[in-house]
């Protein structure tokens, strides 16, 4: 007789394929996704406000930190807004389009510098500083840029670029150099006159630069616009040239190309107290201008004679640059909306330093009138206003 | 009770369900699949309903026979008796259980609905009596009785197999 309990349970067991079983399983993890999130947590409609204010913020932030000229190295917000303008470089494909970017970035960094100058104080030195000099550092990129450009019709988008930013680069740093005023940091005067110098004159050099490659485009060597600098007679450039090894004798060439800029920037320095009158220019400006472009001269004359010409090229380009930008700097005598002499100090003593100061100037500015128009010829003012600088650095 | 909770529980009865389709869909392997795949959604969307100090397994077993008893009001609507027919008899050749074994197969599919069920969940599924009897839903007695009824009638069946 059959065991018919034996054969049932000798029935064959299938098994679910594999592949089956992978399937399920990714219908039961899509299904516990669904039942986690949708309908229970986040898109309740009383998360609705939350949920709506973080996606506002999400778009509101960034856009707030890359279009606002208030957020400015010191800013928080600043990294997001560097983040935002390195993927705008990284999306730049062409050398066209990369030196759009970075003129459009450096206009941004001028702007900044315009808006942190308008309140200056010494909180806020470091941020003007770095903020200069992130405008350079980009326009120097985007002239790496301008070489690369080789084709007549990118030539002529770059041209339109140049023109586009040029008068807004210089409105930047007037404004800013006037808000500023002499009574800034020294170091903040020569980097935004040098900026001036760069943004106004070697836009005119750019513009000059533009023209000759679009005219010369079928015969042009690519870096031209660099090759500018070389001409330059900078001592620096001949200090490279003299530790390549190249000429043996250019050490005591370097010595006198830099008296001999020196001298100049001296001769500067004197027909700029003839080109700024009295009558235009406010006297007490112009004094301190002067003493600290002295200051400097002698500075760079004795970096010279202890054999420092890395440190006399570097004091006689900044007195050149402030030499050259001076008229931005000092306040014209019908101007009555100046600012400056509300915001330039910060600390007490710093405001006492500078108020001590402006008086005693004043005092003297009353006394020698027409007959004393060499202010460096008087030492105990010259002093006074060593004393005002020493106490802005300390 | 966890998302882990029901992996665990899919790991432990998936062959399970799937072998119940298997045997009630005539052996078709892709019917099959999917049946267990759609008891085991049904499952999770009702899990909270579940009480974790009861048997999951006639919990799921539950499912598993209304989704059936769905699917086949469905599928009868969509396919002939004889086309049904013609299928299981393929499928059973298909599973190459020896031919001792595809009679046993026979007989079962020759027997009444009821007996059929019954003697599925007890020897295929492995249910105990109390289980098959809170799934239909009968006392634990009647559900003996049926199990015997139904092993006399496969008996009777397969001898007469026998003498064929």
């Amino acid at each position: 007789m059959i065991n018919i309990e034996e054969q049932l349970k000798k029935l064959p067991r299938a098994k679910l394929s594999r592949q089956a079983d992978y399937i399920i399983r990714l219908k039961l993890y899509r299904l516990f996704w669904q039942k986690r999130f949708a309908g229970q947590k986040f898109y309740q409609p009383k998360f609705a406000p939350v949920l709506g204010l973080f996606l506002f913020m999400l778009i509101a932030v960034p856009a707030y930190a890359y279009f606002n000229p208030s957020v400015n190295s010191s800013h928080f917000l600043f990294p997001v807004k560097t983040t935002i303008e390195q993927v705008e470089l990284g999306l730049s494909f062409s050398p066209v389009a990369k030196y759009q970017t970075l003129e459009k970035i450096t206009g941004k960094r001028l702007a900044e510098l315009e808006k942190l100058s308008a309140e200056p104080s010494q909180a806020k030195t470091e941020a003007i500083i770095n903020t200069v000099k992130a405008a350079i550092d980009y326009n120097q990129e985007a002239d790496n840029e301008l070489s690369k450009i080789s084709n007549i019709k990118d030539l002529q988008a770059a041209k339109k670029i140049v023109n586009n930013f040029k008068a807004d680069y210089k409105n930047h740093l007037e404004q800013s150099a006037s808000n500023i005023g002499v009574k800034a940091n020294d170091e903040i005067l020569g980097n935004i006159s040098l900026a001036l110098d760069r943004f106004s004159d070697r836009t005119d050099d750019r513009l000059g630069a533009v023209d000759k490659l679009w005219q010369t485009s079928t015969t042009r060597k690519h870096g031209f616009i660099i090759n500018n600098n070389k001409n330059s007679t900078s001592v620096e450039d001949k200090l490279l040239t003299t530790e390549n090894g190249q000429n043996q004798n250019i050490s005591e060439t370097s010595l006198d190309a830099a008296r001999q800029q020196l001298a100049a920037t001296e001769k500067n320095i004197n027909q700029l107290k003839k080109d700024l009158p009295d009558e235009k220019y406010q006297a007490d400006d112009v004094k301190i201008l002067v003493n600290k472009l002295n200051d400097k001269i002698k500075k760079a004359r004795g970096a010279l004679e202890s054999g420092d010409l890395k440190k006399s090229d570097e004091l006689i380009k900044t007195t050149k640059a402030i030499t050259n930008n001076a008229r931005y700097f000092i306040r014209k005598n019908k101007d009555k909306n100046d600012k400056r002499n509300k915001t330039a100090t910060t600390t007490p003593d710093e405001a006492s330093v500078i108020s001590t100061s402006t008086d005693q100037v004043d005092e003297q500015v009353t006394a020698t009138t027409s007959q004393e128009k060499s202010f460096e010829k008087k030492t105990d003012n010259k002093d006074n206003w060593k004393k005002y600088d020493n106490d802005r650095r300390d | 009770m966890s998302q882990k909770d029901f992996i665990n529980y899919y790991k432990e009865y998936k062959d399970k369900i799937y072998n119940y389709f298997w045997y009630r869909v005539n052996f078709d392997q892709v019917r099959a699949e999917d049946l267990t795949s759609e008891v085991f959604l049904k499952a999770l969307s009702n899990f909270e309903k579940f009480d974790p100090n009861g048997s999951f397994q006639a919990w799921i077993y539950t499912i598993a026979k209304n989704h059936f008893l769905n699917y086949c009001r469905v599928a009868y609507r969509e396919i002939s008796l004889d086309q049904a027919e013609q299928i299981k008899v393929d499928n059973i050749k298909k599973i190459e259980a020896g031919l001792e074994m595809e009679k046993v197969v026979s007989a079962i599919g020759e027997l009444d609905d009821y007996y059929k069920e019954v003697l599925l969940l007890k020897f295929v599924d492995g249910l105990d009596n109390q289980e098959i009897a809170e799934m239909l839903d009968k006392e634990e007695g009647a559900i003996r009785t049926q199990l015997s009824r139904a092993l006399a009638v496969l008996r009777s069946k397969f001898e007469k197999y026998k003498y064929d």
